[in-house]
């Protein structure tokens, strides 16, 4: 393996939380998530000596990630991209963050998460962790959809907010 | 144009919550064209939600408290979510948590508590002499009940770690006049109350609950206190010893001291740290004493029942009634580490000792919050303390990977290079080659180990198709090295395998380490704090990791 590579792979795996993120939110079931890492990963190492480094490592990537997805949409019927318009999800791309969020980033993530009441937590652990959509996650619980609905949107929010306000106060935003 | 967040924020959700319908899709493509600020919000979530899938810290211990959800009814878990803001709102204010400095008087969420808990136990000799903590002022939480639990306060002698729990105790209800405010109390010396021992964690009512007596979480249970749980009920509880138990009905349980615990009948599973060693469980016939382990015992009325030790040793002796700190010699009959036996009635002894099977060990299982000695496992995987003589390839297929526990203490005379190690990272051979920097980890010398096996042989069953097995397992002690290379693990038998078992000869494909993209790609993560590894197993032969774990007996 060159350096180039070695850099590359060295990249893939510190941003490899914020790939997974795009991969999957782009696709309709989150179980194949990784499947699909997998692929993107294998795309990168082939690719590795197009890229410059220096440049914005992430769009690079998501650049190939999209490219990836759409073709194992072809090739497999069962995986579905989520809806949303070609040209919107290459806008996205583009808007992507140009490298992993900090180290800060996760440790306020935690932070945040553990603040939330345990209810709210075992809701973003069964809708995150577990991979569970909000319809399997109501059924489990013994809920209704639209309890769940609100109650994950509201988790999220509140950990938005949460999120801001230790960034801002750690100085990193 | 600028858009307002209300018109995207809930589209975003919607989509990757999918719920969104056709024309709100129409819209979303619309203001993700147009607004930067939509595109930043998308990322927003698409970013927690990668984060959220990896973040350390979601352990399969967790699962306990799960149940406790799935058992509550949805007025309780509405009025938990709407705590949950109160809780954040208040964190909002108070950006400085107890995770940082968890002796400080701080309203904090229960979740911080738990996870430092068994940290300020360890540690409160040192800080309490120093530390100052107003409770009284915001009674009402049982979060703070369970800080000043753990902190104590100035007042008190550093040496007595509950001194001073009675000026926090939940307010006393009145049945006629609602709690009791200071205002109401007579001005009268208080009699002395009796020391709590021991403090409820957690509280689940089963759905035909006859409990007497609710325990919500935060409560101290004082001395000669008597829970009576029915069916489905399930308190668990912290004692003033480091003790952990999960009490479950039908039972009735008092709490006779710190460590000892009458039980004439229920099911209790115990896990002891080393301080509490000589906890005690006194059913009528027979004391259970703990040897530093982790254990259960399930006696019904009649005295029918059976006790299982999962992790150490225990004793059982004939019962006492003068409650006896025992000494250290043992006296009665041992029972060891993956051993179980029949309890039957008018015998103080217990009867059939065997060793305990899979059933028995899940059915004994418990997933702690942080207290966690033993793997605990989750996903498709057996816990396996009684291995099969021969684990060489193409023996009899099983329906699950096997976690067998090897060695126990190995200290390493010289430093040992590893494959690959790292936190949060995605580790595999391609990941993890020769002379890549991202492997370069060695373990020093002196460093005392456990380790483990991680064994699946899929031979013979459904052959030539690729068998899929994920699963998660937590370490008391952080995970030091993973040993998955094809060919060279059985360099790693003699030192790190047991003697009792046949391993397989040297170049057999018998590790973990197939190349991404190929079919049997497997995938190991392992948490920052190097407790926590996540397996995706892919193979269609035999696949064999080799955990090594920092072994922290004292």
């Amino acid at each position: 393996m060159n350096d180039q590579k070695r850099e590359i792979q060295k990249l893939f795996v510190a941003n490899v939380s914020a790939i997974r993120g795009f991969i999957l939110t782009l696709m309709s079931n989150g179980d194949e998530a990784d499947d699909i890492l997998h692929e993107v990963y294998l795309v990168v190492m082939d690719k590795a000596d197009d890229f410059e480094l220096g440049t914005k490592f992430l769009s690079w990537v998501f650049t190939i990630a999209r490219f990836t997805i759409m073709d194992q949409v072809k090739r497999r019927s069962t995986r579905r991209m989520v809806p949303l318009g070609q040209d919107v999800i290459k806008l996205l791309a583009v808007a992507a963050p140009d490298q992993a969020y900090s180290d800060e980033y996760i440790k306020a993530l935690h932070h945040c998460v553990d603040a939330l009441a345990p209810a709210a937590k075992r809701l973003i652990k069964l809708r995150y962790n577990e991979g569970m959509k909000p319809r399997r996650i109501a059924e489990d619980l013994q809920l209704t959809p639209d309890t769940v609905y609100v109650s994950l949107s509201k988790a999220r929010s509140l950990l938005k907010k949460c999120l801001t306000v230790r960034l801002k106060l750690e100085g990193t935003q | 144009m600028t858009i307002q967040p209300q018109a995207y924020e809930s589209l975003i959700e919607k989509l990757l919550d999918d719920r969104i319908s056709e024309e709100e899709l129409q819209r979303l493509n619309e203001v993700l064209r147009q607004s930067p600020e939509a595109r930043e919000y998308y990322w927003h979530l698409a970013m927690l939600e990668g984060y959220l899938t990896d973040l350390p810290g979601w352990i399969a211990g967790q699962q306990y408290a799960t149940q406790l959800v799935f058992s509550e009814t949805l007025e309780a878990f509405i009025e938990m979510e709407s705590n949950a803001e109160a809780q954040l709102q208040h964190y909002l204010t108070t950006p400085d948590s107890f995770a940082e400095d968890p002796t400080e008087n701080k309203q904090v969420t229960w979740r911080d508590i738990r996870m430092t808990g068994a940290f300020c136990l360890r540690s409160l000799a040192r800080q309490k002499a120093t530390r100052g903590v107003a409770a009284a002022a915001v009674i009402g939480i049982a979060a703070l009940v369970y800080a000043t639990w753990f902190a104590g306060g100035p007042s008190h002698p550093a040496s007595d770690p509950v001194a001073g729990l009675n000026q926090v105790a939940p307010p006393e209800t009145d049945k006629d006049t609602g709690p009791k405010t200071p205002q109401d109390s007579e001005p009268v010396t208080p009699a002395p109350e009796p020391s709590p021992v021991a403090l409820v964690l957690h509280h689940a009512e089963g759905a035909e609950s006859k409990t007497k007596n609710t325990v919500p979480p935060g409560t101290q249970l004082a001395q000669g206190r008597v829970l009576e749980l029915s069916a489905g009920d399930a308190v668990q509880l912290e004692y003033r010893s480091g003790v952990r138990a999960i009490l479950q009905g039908p039972g009735a349980f008092e709490m006779l001291s710190p460590q000892r615990i009458g039980m004439p009948h229920g099911r209790i599973s115990a896990v002891v740290p080393p301080e509490a060693k000589g906890f005690t469980v006194a059913t009528k016939r027979m004391d259970f004493i703990d040897h530093g382990t982790e254990f259960a015992v399930n006696l019904n009325e009649q005295g029918h029942g059976d006790v299982a030790v999962l992790e150490g040793l225990i004793e059982v002796r004939q019962a006492r009634t003068d409650a006896p700190e025992y000494p250290d010699q043992a006296e009665g009959t041992m029972l060891r580490e993956g051993f179980g036996a029949a309890l039957v009635p008018d015998r103080a002894q217990p009867e059939s000792v065997q060793q305990l099977d899979e059933s028995h060990i899940h059915r004994y299982t418990r997933d702690w919050d942080d207290v966690i000695y033993r793997p605990v496992f989750s996903g498709e995987i057996s816990y396996t303390p009684s291995p099969p003589a021969s684990l060489k390839s193409r023996q009899a297929s099983r329906a699950n990977p096997l976690l067998i526990p090897e060695r126990r203490g190995v200290e390493l005379v010289q430093d040992l290079a590893l494959d690959a190690n790292r936190a949060n990272r995605l580790v595999t051979q391609q990941l993890g080659i020769q002379a890549d920097p991202l492997q370069q980890y060695t373990i020093a010398a002196g460093t005392k180990l456990n380790s483990f096996l991680i064994h699946y042989d899929t031979f013979g069953s459904q052959s030539g198709q690729v068998i899929e097995r994920d699963f998660k397992l937590r370490f008391r002690g952080r995970i030091l090295g993973i040993i998955q290379v094809h060919t060279d693990q059985q360099k790693t038998d003699g030192l790190f395998g047991l003697e009792s078992i046949q391993y397989p000869e040297e170049g057999s494909l018998r590790g973990a380490a197939d190349p991404p993209g190929h079919p049997n790609f497997d995938v190991i993560w392992v948490s920052n704090d190097l407790r926590t590894m996540t397996v995706k197993m892919r193979l269609t032969g035999m696949d064999q990791i080799r955990v090594l774990v920092e072994n922290t007996d004292p």
